[in-house]
């Protein structure tokens, strides 16, 4: 059985008759690095802030480390980080005095841990600037130290690399797989830059308008994103009828414009071309594709919606 | 919630914003008692000067309502909040603290400009006239809870709308504009004027005290009046405390 660190099960929360989130059951296993796949408006945040405690849920159930009662949930969160929409900090004071306060806040006794988390953000620099004078990439590599300061076992971060320029995506990015591979931390993180979120998710978590579409492993999604034949044909229903002798039907999708795509992982082009002159179809363009996670999700919204 | 108010404690330690109003605050009562002396005249006496306090008791109810601004304006907008609900610590425990914490800062604030009101009206004023020291520290006690109500009030008012300036906007209604409604009111419904009486404006009002050159009659200069006072502010910072916590509690951020 898996081992899941934050489970939700039929979470819905409405703002009037706008329903944010829709009977949504998240399950994000322990040591995973779970990423939250959406488009801005899909329903990212609010399940993140009902996560954090900041929202509450109109129905529905939260279950974070096996608890689910309100004031369980409480005492569990000091085991969470988090990191929702922008950090909060107070502008006038330092970098430095900004992670002394949530370390006396998280009952962090040892000064050290504010040297720990200014190494491990690069911010030793910045340790007298005041908050209000950082960057905004310097903000969010604070917002992280912030989160890390109560030593979590679970990161909840809300488009993390918002604002980051492209060197510091890639600190924060190897930043993520340290924390995830040498203290194994859970890691939950939303964007809808999922070129990033390639590069470090274990699992994924497709929501749209406030529907959890799917939840799949990275590795399920390779397999799903697996080389794919895409072919223009002079008669798509002619060489549908084809397929369906030589393939299962879940193999190959016919789209408008006789566009026919075979989902087949080392497909064959050449007894795909051979299979249309037999049978007397003309291909008039036919090249080999590799799925993204951006079509991947695209598809994923089309075939739920249509 | 003793790290949350050790925390905030540490923030206002380390931060300029209540010294910097306690030094305001400190360096006017100086320089207008200096003024005061200096330009002579009836009103270079101690009794004008205590009188200021004397006669407007509602000012420590508006002071502490400052501080609770200057401590947390921007709390929701800046986003603090956050981190400290999702680091497990409960909205109430969090109400609590800023109560607590805002009820410090503003009492040491006061004895601060109190101790600089007396001690430059002492220096360079001449004591005499019908308001004595003894009135003024008389006061603090009769006033102290109702301040703290205005304070707990200014924390909730700030806690519960999405904008500070509506907050501050609501607080002037309720502490300022609301008793004199209802005490109108009153004077047609039976019954809600001896309610609106208990109302700290209304309690320290036209009619319940006079302190002027002449003469120094206060609420608190009797047992029952200062048991007025103490009540009113005691029920003050228990309504909203408890409103607070029921309202707070479960509050979308």
């Amino acid at each position: 059985m898996n081992e899941y660190v934050i489970e939700t099960r039929k979470v819905t929360k409405k703002y009037g008759s706008f329903t944010a989130l829709d009977h949504v059951d998240l399950h994000v296993g322990k040591g995973s690095v779970y990423g939250l796949i959406g488009d801005n408006g899909a329903g990212k945040s609010t399940l993140l802030k009902i996560l954090a405690g900041l929202s509450y849920a109109a129905e529905g159930e939260v279950v974070i480390l096996g608890r689910n009662k309100e004031r369980d949930l409480e005492s569990v969160r000091r085991n969470i980080g988090c990191m929702i929409e922008q950090p909060g900090l107070f502008p006038d004071m330092t970098v430095e005095q900004t992670l002394k306060y949530y370390c006396i806040q998280k009952g962090v006794p040892d000064e050290r841990r504010v040297e720990e988390m200014l190494s491990l953000v690069s911010l030793e620099q910045k340790r007298k600037s005041k908050c209000a004078s950082l960057s905004l990439g310097q903000k969010q590599r604070l917002g992280l130290a912030i989160a890390m300061t109560g030593s979590p076992q679970i990161l909840m971060l809300d488009e993390p690399i918002n604002g980051l320029d492209p060197s510091g995506i890639v600190e924060f990015r190897s930043l993520l797989h340290r924390l995830s591979e040498d203290q194994n931390i859970t890691i939950l993180l939303s964007s809808h830059i999922l070129s990033e979120l390639e590069q470090i998710a274990t699992e994924y978590g497709f929501l749209s308008r406030g529907r959890l579409l799917e939840e799949i492993s990275a590795e399920e999604l390779r397999e799903k994103c697996a080389d794919c034949i895409e072919m223009t044909v002079s008669d798509a229903e002619l060489y549908a009828a084809a397929l369906t002798r030589e393939l299962p039907r879940e193999q190959y999708k016919v789209f408008p414009g006789s566009l026919i795509r075979i989902y087949r992982p080392q497909a064959e082009a050449e007894r795909f071309g051979r299979l249309a002159s037999e049978n007397g179809v003309y291909i008039t363009e036919m090249q080999t594709l590799r799925t993204s996670l951006e079509n991947y999700y695209m598809e994923l919204k089309e075939s739920c919606y249509s | 919630m003793m790290n949350y108010i050790k925390s905030e404690f540490y923030r206002i330690t380390h931060t300029k914003a209540v010294y910097v109003y306690g030094g305001i605050l400190v360096l006017l009562v100086v320089l207008f008692n200096i003024a005061t002396g200096v330009l002579g005249g009836q009103y270079a006496i101690t009794s004008f000067s205590y009188s200021n306090l004397v006669a407007n008791p509602m000012i420590f109810s508006v002071m502490g309502a400052v501080t609770v601004f200057i401590l947390y304006e921007g709390n929701r907008k800046n986003g603090n909040l956050k981190n400290t609900i999702s680091g497990g610590i409960s909205r109430r425990k969090i109400f609590a603290g800023e109560c607590i914490v805002s009820l410090t800062a503003a009492t040491v604030v006061m004895a601060a400009v109190l101790t600089a009101w007396i001690l430059s009206a002492e220096l360079f004023l001449e004591r005499t006239g019908p308001v004595k020291l003894k009135d003024l520290l008389m006061g603090i006690p009769a006033v102290y809870l109702i301040a703290a109500a205005g304070l707990v009030s200014c924390v909730l008012f700030l806690g519960c709308f999405e904008k500070d300036i509506t907050g501050i906007l609501v607080w002037y209604v309720v502490w300022l504009g609301a008793p004199t409604v209802l005490l109108y009111a009153g004077r047609r419904i039976d019954g809600l004027f001896r309610a609106a009486l208990w109302l700290p404006a209304n309690l320290f009002g036209i009619n319940a005290q006079n302190v002027n050159m002449s003469e120094c009659i206060t609420v608190w200069d009797t047992a029952e009046g200062m048991a007025r006072c103490v009540v009113s502010g005691a029920a003050g910072v228990a309504v909203f405390a408890l409103i607070g916590a029921l309202i707070l509690r479960r509050r979308d951020l």
